[in-house]
């Protein structure tokens, strides 16, 4: 029976704190991983944001990589989603194809090579099946 | 059998003829070109015939109709007249009703909320053969201070559906003041609206105590498979009932709160009192001391503040100071 896990992982990105790993959503068909962005005062009227289309998972146990399938909420570089004022902020989505369904250990990767601290990845992820919720997916339909 | 909605037209249509008193006993020839003209298709005798069938088998199945066919007046009739394929007979003033309560709804509750009840009424009103007029329903005469477009509006269906069924939501939540993200499941309790915004109220997991949230600042909800950790009765109408607003103030308990007002305040309690428990008493000054049983909250506070000098309180102590570090 196809399901639908729900992680609520609420991971901070280090050292620069402002990009927050919320969720993931582990479909038979996708995963979906959520995230919160703030902006802040480095810039006066809150900079920009974007993603890298190359961003991709990495199944830390098969060193499988999973490329970015879409973003939402997000603009994929080199377009930017440009603030309003340094005190916005930004909930965003990234898709990703199917992970399996069991512990796993996974790395977010927007930036393999000499990566900075603003870029958004994010190392040893674990997913803990039983702290997996399950998606009541047919209510919502 | 569900009655499919094609059908479910037809079967209007034909329940319309034989109501009509001006063309009674209408032919199987009138039946079709009836359907023909309301619905714009070509039916066959034999799909109206099916219809008949159908319409006259008993609930669940049909609708109960006591349709015959009248030899001598060579046409269809109901063998009762007071039938309603509806189940539910409605006069002309039942019906205005229904109208008058869709446009009130329409204006009072906001546009989505209006919508949904919309297609319900519009349901039973076409049973009744009735149409909503447009021009009626889109005249607003009552207005309310809620602004269209309002953040977060979108999953009120969603937490609604939620608080009836007791199913936990997972969703993100952004922090106004710590500005700050936060992935958290909430077992809803209550959905409630103050000062045009809607909140949610439930049992969060994460902070282990009953939690206030507003819908505007709610991202991503999912519904889950999870077993509904309700709340405790009392509690859960003591967060309910004894609180002005939708915050209390941390670890706050109902207690015995009084401030001292200026008659043009007290003016204002009085026309709208803000609790059950609110009781005022003029002193020779003609000032006033409106005291409340509440568990103090940040709305109060601001409610207390907005009236400047004209309004202090003089108990409890740390509603007091609180209010002093708030100025």
């Amino acid at each position: 029976m196809k399901k639908t896990l729900l992680y609520e992982l609420n991971i901070t990105r280090q050292p620069v704190t402002n990009l927050r790993l919320l969720r993931l959503i582990a479909d038979p068909e996708f995963t979906r991983v959520d995230f919160g962005y703030v902006a802040t005062s480095y810039f006066v009227s809150g900079g920009w944001i974007r993603i890298s289309a190359d961003t991709y998972i990495v199944l830390k146990e098969t060193g499988e990589k999973l490329k970015l399938t879409n973003a939402e909420h997000i603009p994929l570089a080199p377009e930017q989603h440009h603030f309003d004022s340094n005190k916005d902020w930004q909930f965003f989505s990234l898709y990703f194809p199917a992970i399996p369904q069991k512990e796993l250990e996974l790395d977010i990767i927007e930036v393999d090579e000499n990566p900075d601290e603003h870029d958004f990845n994010f190392y040893n992820v674990y997913l803990d099946p039983e702290k997996a919720i399950r998606i009541n997916t047919a209510i919502i339909s | 059998m569900p009655i499919n909605k094609k059908a479910y037209r037809r079967y209007r249509v034909i329940d319309a003829c034989i109501r009509n008193k001006m063309r009674p006993f209408p032919t199987m020839e009138e039946l079709i070109d009836a359907c023909r003209e309301k619905l714009d298709v070509d039916v066959s005798s034999e799909t109206i015939q099916k219809d008949i069938y159908n319409m006259k088998l008993p609930y669940p199945d049909g609708l109960d109709a006591p349709i015959r066919f009248n030899r001598s007046k060579g046409g269809y009739m109901y063998t009762d007249p007071n039938y309603s394929m509806s189940g539910v007979s409605l006069n002309s003033d039942d019906i205005d009703a229904i109208k008058e309560s869709l446009d009130l709804l329409n204006d009072l509750g906001g546009e989505r909320l209006g919508t949904k009840f919309k297609f319900a009424m519009e349901k039973v009103l076409a049973s009744m053969k009735e149409e909503l007029p447009e021009d009626v329903t889109n005249r607003k005469v009552v207005q309310t201070d809620v602004p269209s477009g309002a953040r977060g509006y979108e999953h009120f269906d969603l937490f609604y559906k939620a608080t009836r069924e007791q199913i936990p939501v997972s969703f993100v939540h952004y922090s106004y003041t710590k500005r700050k993200f936060k992935a958290l499941t909430i077992h809803p309790v209550v959905m409630k609206e103050f000062q045009n915004r809607w909140y949610v109220i439930g049992y969060s997991e994460f902070h282990e105590e009953i939690r206030t949230f507003g819908l505007d600042r709610i991202y991503g909800p999912f519904l889950l498979y999870k077993e509904f950790m309700d709340l405790d009765p009392d509690h859960r109408l003591a967060y309910l009932n004894d609180v002005y607003g939708v915050f209390p103030l941390r670890d706050g308990e109902k207690e015995k709160i009084t401030i001292a007002v200026r008659p043009i305040v007290a003016h204002y309690f009085q026309a709208y009192p803000i609790h059950q428990s609110q009781k005022i008493e003029m002193n020779d000054y003609r000032d006033a001391e409106i005291t409340f049983e509440l568990i103090p909250s940040q709305e109060l506070v601001q409610l207390i503040l907005s009236y400047g000098d004209q309004a202090q309180v003089i108990e409890p102590e740390r509603l007091k100071s609180y209010i002093k570090r708030s100025k």
